[in-house]
């Protein structure tokens, strides 16, 4: 099963990243701040090991029942967020994602931005509200109410920061993809990955329950979370879903270019079609799409159900205007890259050899 | 005053209610080598946990002259330093270099005093070169001597050494025991290895539920084998 | 072990290794801006920007193989999504090379260059760790301006990482060992929820035994760091140099008018 989905450079563009690092680094000096409240200051360097638990709690899987090679694992933020306030959950989630993309390469150096949104903030800070929300005052809770906030915690908090993905790619325009296809498909899984986490963060809060309870009330031991008012939780919890769900729900429904490319850049009919499009697959999946969709454009459909549409709309996509280099441009640009490489290449080898015998 | 370390009836009480130290008189004096045996659970760590004034105690703690008290513990800190029987829970710093160079720094060194005190440290256990090493490149004997390496460099005047030789090769023990011969700090020594307390130390304390049994010179005690089996030691 | 294939060559020594982390992790996030920058169809003018990572790799003396190793292994989901364009962009693009002229949709061309990038920010990025020690980097950090309280904590997670993913594995072959496979679900996952919930408690008491240890040290809640490292004369050439040449690579096409 594909492991927890980082966000990759590529998908991105500049300002999209750009934005979403300043938010990131933003969302992170105010949550430092906060955990001052929630855990001793001179304890909170000590977050990082609980980062290390993350990777190694990473390496117990779960295998559902009667699906043979899917196994999920503890993503982990919403975990932290219970046990250890969102705060210093978001806060050790961040490190883990540095600490995965420096090290393990996972998720690209400029998507971390997204990355701490997606996976540290969204999930905490989500998975956390419904958390309390569904549990009411920790000390009076009954155990299954716990173990079922939590589960719920997880699908929502995963299944919500994962959503953020396509938005996030579709601004950018990098991938050319239906941005409500992209959704649907990330949603899709999430919805199990965050569900069988869930299980696992269900299970793991119940045997904290029954060794050391104390680590559950944690965000209730410390005054400053007794402090915590429902009114404020809800609060919380409330903007940053309402948040969330608008932005996706603006983005699926209202965008309008979303759906128009997909179908706009469909030529049915077969003269352009034939060239630009090799795959035989992709052709009769396209024409049964063509021949069945009710509403192809969201408007009309100007043949017959059943009868391929004629071509319509020959709409070439104004894309960005790239300097026009000519074929041999680039060809004079490749052919000098290689023998600036070729060049590179003997020297480094050189230096390297004189290095080893100076050794 | 010779003594660099004079406890007077210590007593710990842990969290839980238990008593883990009741009523324990100990000296070490300057430059004194003193081993602390007993059997598991005796309290050894704990002792040494309190002088450091890490926990809650009743009684009296003098460690070089300063009565241990919550005001005194930076001070008391900077004379006495504890390697601990896990040198992971001791070496959390990135590099070996860094984690040596933690106490001075926060004793007030510039850095770079810290830094050269640090080398000296690491060159002192043998482990010269290994400075920009992690952690987890370290074997367990180097482990070992890096922890002992994070106090020296601290200058302090008393080591408290919390099972030093456990889980190390006979190389590595060696090594340890040369270290410790040829330094001028005063120590005590909680072991269950014998021999190295038989090697190093020049007065032992045989501890057992949290008080004290007997004390002596070495020969005297650990030559006692009922003494020893009564103790679960030996 | 895991972090086999992250600190192997770090350690090592070379023209590359010497540089200033701070010029290095700038030079990669310059490098990684402006590779994002280009156009997704222009897939042939991304060849110039193969020379810095391979600069960075062979003379800092890292093998070929492990990079690509690296790339392959990591190239899963970023290939999912490049094979989906095609799909959906079936703009026909004519591209033409030297004297060879050919049409291609614009999903294949996006996808390629999705895929390219992806290998040359993976280079860059692989070239920067496997020549500067992760903890050089994190003062490096430090001192570009990321908070020392989160340097510090990327310190610990570090330090701790190996360690505990060791635990965790040896916890996950001692529940493997015992045929953990065929035990019905309920059971199944309340042993997950022990396994890692016993991990949870023993990290927890472990960062209580460090706090110890550092307040033993003298700790009060103020962080010092060494300072080992200088910039250098050579450290601001590479910076310019890398500069200058992420200039032409981007822009260098505006000349060729």
């Amino acid at each position: 099963m594909v492991l927890a989905m980082h966000m990759a450079n590529e998908l991105l563009s500049v300002p999209v990243a750009g934005v979403t690092l300043a938010l990131g680094a933003a969302l992170l000096v105010w949550v430092a701040w906060r955990a001052r409240k929630t855990v001793d200051p001179e304890k909170l360097p000590l977050m990082g090991v609980m980062g290390a638990f993350v990777f190694a709690g990473q390496m117990i899987n779960f295998t559902l029942p009667g699906m043979p090679g899917t196994s999920g694992h503890l993503g982990g933020g919403v975990l932290l967020a219970i046990v250890l306030g969102p705060s210093a959950g978001i806060l050790v989630m961040a490190a883990i994602l540095v600490v995965q993309c420096l090290l393990f390469q996972d998720g690209g150096l400029l998507a971390l931005g997204c990355n701490i949104i997606n996976m540290g903030v969204i999930p905490c800070l989500l998975g956390w509200g419904i958390y309390r929300l569904m549990l009411g005052p920790v000390e009076a809770a009954k155990p299954w109410r716990q173990y079922v906030a939590a589960w719920l915690a997880c699908v929502v908090g995963v299944t919500g920061g994962a959503a953020l993905v396509p938005v996030e790619a579709a601004v950018s325009g990098v991938l050319k993809i239906s941005p409500v296809h992209f959704l649907g498909v990330m949603v899709g899984v999430h919805l199990v990955i965050g569900f069988v986490e869930g299980l696992i963060t269900f299970a793991v809060v119940a045997y904290l329950r029954q060794v050391r309870p104390e680590a559950l009330g944690l965000s209730v031991a410390d005054p400053a979370g007794r402090r915590l008012s429902r009114p404020a939780v809800t609060a919380t919890f409330l903007v940053t879903a309402a948040l969330l769900a608008g932005v996706v729900s603006w983005f699926a429904s209202s965008h309008p270019d979303g759906l128009e490319w997909s179908y706009m850049e469909h030529r049915y009919g077969d003269g352009a079609n034939a060239l630009s499009d090799p795959s035989e697959t992709i052709v009769k999946v396209d024409a049964l799409q063509a021949k069945w969709s009710l509403m192809p454009d969201y408007s009309r459909r100007s043949a017959a159900l059943g009868d391929v549409p004629r071509d319509e709309e020959a709409v070439e996509e104004a894309g960005p205007v790239w300097p026009a280099v000519s074929g041999w441009g680039s060809l004079a640009g490749l052919v000098g890259t290689a023998v600036t490489l070729v060049v590179v290449y003997l020297i480094a080898a050189a230096v390297r050899r004189r290095q080893r015998l100076a050794a | 005053m010779g003594n660099i370390l004079d406890i007077t009836d210590l007593s710990v009480r842990y969290p839980d209610g238990t008593t883990g130290l009741d009523g324990v008189s100990l000296s070490v004096p300057a430059g004194g080598r003193v081993g602390l045996i007993g059997p598991n659970g005796a309290g050894k760590t704990s002792l040494m946990l309190g002088v450091m004034g890490a926990l809650k105690f009743t009684g009296q703690v003098v460690v070089d002259g300063i009565a241990l008290s919550r005001r005194t513990v930076d001070e008391v800190r900077s004379r006495c330093g504890m390697v601990f029987q896990n040198p992971d829970d001791q070496l959390f710093m990135p590099t070996l270099l860094d984690d040596v160079a933690f106490g001075p720094l926060n004793q007030g060194c510039t850095p770079e005093e810290a830094e050269a005190r640090s080398r000296e440290a690491i060159t002192s256990v043998g482990l010269f070169g290994l400075e920009k090493k992690a952690a987890h490149h370290l074997s367990g004997g180097q482990k070992r001597n890096a922890s002992l390496a994070t106090i020296l460099s601290m200058r302090v005047k008393l080591l408290l050494l919390d099972e030093p030789g456990a889980g190390l090769d006979f190389r590595s023990r060696r090594r340890l025991l040369e270290i410790l011969a040829t330094r001028g700090e005063a120590f005590l020594l909680a072991a269950h290895d014998l021999g190295l307390v038989r090697d190093v130390c020049t007065e032992v304390v045989l501890l057992d539920d949290g008080r004290v049994v007997t004390s002596g010179a070495v020969e005297r005690v650990l030559d006692d084998p009922k003494l020893l089996a009564a103790h679960g030691l030996g | 072990m895991h972090h086999s294939h992250i600190d192997r060559y770090a350690h090592g020594d070379s023209s590359i290794h010497r540089l200033d982390p701070r010029a290095k992790f700038l030079a990669v996030i310059a490098y990684t801006g402006i590779l994002i920058s280009f156009d997704r169809y222009a897939v042939s003018a991304l060849a110039p920007m193969a020379v810095l990572p391979l600069v960075l790799l062979w003379f800092g003396g890292i093998p070929t193989w492990f990079v690509v190793r690296r790339v392959l292994v990591l190239s899963p989901f970023i290939l999912v999504l490049c094979l989906v364009s095609p799909y959906y962009d079936r703009v026909p693009h004519a591209v033409s090379f030297g004297p060879w002229r050919y049409e291609m949709t614009g999903g294949w061309l996006t996808a390629a260059d999705i895929a390219l990038k992806f290998a040359l920010g993976i280079m860059t990025l692989t070239a920067l760790m496997s020549t500067t020690p992760f903890a050089q980097l994190l003062e490096g950090m430090r001192k570009l301006g990321v908070p020392r309280m989160f340097v510090v904590q990327l310190g610990f997670l570090y330090r701790y990482l190996f360690l505990l993913i060791d635990e965790g594995l040896r916890l996950k072959r001692g529940r493997d060992f015992r045929g953990a496979a065929r035990v019905p679900v309920g059971r199944r996952l309340r042993a997950v929820g022990a396994v890692i919930g016993h991990l949870f408690i023993h990290t927890l008491d472990r960062s209580d035994r460090i706090h110890t240890a550092m307040t033993a040290r003298g700790y009060r809640g103020e962080w010092h760091g060494l300072s080992t490292l200088r910039f250098r004369r050579r450290d601001a050439v590479f910076l310019l140099v890398t500069a200058a040449y992420l200039v032409i690579c981007r822009w260098g096409y505006l000349l060729l008018h």
